[in-house]
């Protein structure tokens, strides 16, 4: 189920240096928040914050992050990365089949089962649109596929856990036209079972799916809002230049 | 599931006892059948003195590898689950690694031939060989580990693994070539260098057939044996040397080789 992301006052120091400063947002369930933003403005950052990912690598965190009202802080990191999954920009697969590499999460949080395996694979390629590309591919390697191919399998790997908040990190920069196009219909319908958070570099791709987007720079968010909104009546040039661009 | 789990890390114990305690069992039995290989080998006079000091430096050695890689594997699985892989465990394992194995030999060679009075007692000895070898396995396995990209340990980490688990089903798996040319090196570097040490300290060497025991002589104060024990000190710091380089250029090439993927 879909669950609400809350973000108040939330400070990042990464090696003494103040990365994302005052950040408040709020991703309403069951829809599609675009964080947009020139590289190095915090969107990823923003992200690996949000799966404690960031701390893991030094960054301090300070400020209320809340999922349907309790603390990430509270969590286990563990239980938290199974509700929370995060999709990179450079797709990354294990050794393995194309099958193996879906139900990677599933292996990692103990289930060896080999037909509970193949049945999580099958679903979630079904589920995404995707069961009649990959059907004859799941006991192939996986490092044969092309890069578009293997973006479509990483952001199985996450949905395969069926987290109720997708963070990704610009998940169309390595893939092809049609794929991302695809892509962008699949995000569209996984709205019902999860809440997305996307950075996105180009304006268009946040204007077609996001319900609500932000605008980063230098870790900072200078407005928030509905998308169309944000488009047609800017409040700060910078958003103005950005999305006219 | 967690009590699935833990069923199963109740097997992997008991299979663990039960295979030590075969080990146990079994090694009266092949040190047995090493003694009498080699009582055959005395009385039919087949390389008489080598061939046994070489049947005994052969069990040695696959006693010693025997021990280090899952001491090793053990001690490296720990160290990465409880994150003590700090700057100074590091430095120590890396700079006791690139120590060769005939230096420490002379420690070896102490406690073997002149406090512990192990000489002839195989399996005590290559549990010292073990633990000897055990930096070099550890720095090894390492550089293996992080010469892969951080991207797989993030990853792998995003969905909700353990540092163990995405060790064990991620990083291993993806960096089984190096893990296994490692390995291979290393069952190389413990064979040449052991059976040199094994041969310098004439531990194995109990009718004192081969006059090598070179360490002893220098110890007692022969010139001849002092000079020659420290050029083939020197010249095996060298050959470390030029390896280390070796590995450091293969490991770049393999760097590019991720990166570019």
């Amino acid at each position: 189920m879909p669950v609400q992301l809350v973000v108040e006052n939330m400070n990042v120091l990464l090696d003494g240096k103040n990365v994302l400063r005052d950040v408040a947002v709020t991703a309403e369930a069951g829809k599609i928040l675009a964080l947009m933003g020139k590289t190095g403005s915090g969107k990823s950052t923003f992200l690996r914050v949000i799966n404690r990912m960031a701390e893991q690598y030094g960054a301090e965190v300070s400020g209320n992050i809340t999922l349907d009202g309790s603390s990430i802080f509270m969590m286990k990191q563990a239980e938290l990365r199974k509700r929370v999954g995060l999709v990179f920009t450079e797709p990354v697969l294990f050794s393995g089949t194309v099958s193996q590499n879906i139900t990677a999460g599933l292996k990692l949080q103990g289930i060896r089962k080999k037909n509970e395996l193949e049945e999580a694979a099958e679903e979630t390629l079904q589920r995404m649109g995707y069961w009649e590309d990959f059907k004859d591919e799941l006991r192939s390697d996986a490092h044969d596929l092309t890069r578009s191919q293997a973006q479509v399998i990483c952001i199985a790997r996450s949905l395969c856990l069926h987290p109720e908040l997708l963070l990704m990190d610009e998940p169309t920069r390595m893939t092809d036209t049609m794929t991302s196009i695809r892509l962008e219909e699949m995000l569209f319908n996984l709205k019902k079972d999860c809440t997305v958070v996307i950075a996105v570099h180009s304006p268009q791709l946040a204007g077609r799916i996001a319900d609500k987007t932000a605008m980063m720079e230098e870790g900072q968010i200078l407005e928030w809002g509905k998308t169309s909104d944000l488009f047609f009546h800017p409040k700060h040039d910078h958003t103005l230049s950005f999305v006219s661009a | 599931m967690k009590r699935e789990i833990r069923n199963r890390r109740f097997i992997c114990v008991i299979l663990l006892l039960c295979g030590m305690a075969l080990a146990f069992l079994l090694y009266p039995m092949i040190s047995l059948a090493v003694a009498a290989v080699t009582t055959y080998l005395r009385a039919w006079g087949v390389l008489p003195g080598i061939g046994v000091v070489a049947l005994r430096t052969l069990l040695l050695l696959v006693l010693t590898v025997a021990l280090v890689l899952p001491l090793s594997f053990g001690i490296f699985r720990l160290l990465r689950r409880r994150a003590r892989w700090e700057p100074t465990v590091r430095h120590s394992i890396a700079g006791v690694s690139r120590v060769p194995a005939v230096l420490m030999g002379f420690i070896g060679y102490l406690i073997i031939r002149n406090h512990a009075n192990l000489r002839g007692r195989i399996f005590p000895m290559a549990v010292l060989l073990a633990v000897m070898f055990i930096p070099s396995c550890l720095f090894h396995m390492e550089q293996a580990i992080d010469s892969l990209p951080e991207e797989y340990r993030m990853a792998g980490e995003a969905l909700g693994g353990s540092v163990n688990k995405v060790l064990l089903f991620v990083l291993i798996p993806v960096a089984k070539p190096e893990l296994l040319r490692t390995g291979l090196e290393l069952i190389e570097d413990i064979l040449c260098e052991a059976t040199a040490l094994l041969v310098l300290m004439g531990a194995i060497d109990e009718g004192q057939v081969l006059s090598t025991e070179l360490f002893r002589l220098a110890y007692l104060g022969r010139a001849d044996a002092a000079v020659l024990a420290f050029l083939l000190m020197a010249a095996l710091i060298l050959l470390r040397f030029f390896t280390a380089r070796r590995f450091r250029r293969e490991k770049e090439d393999s760097l590019c080789r991720y990166n570019w993927w």
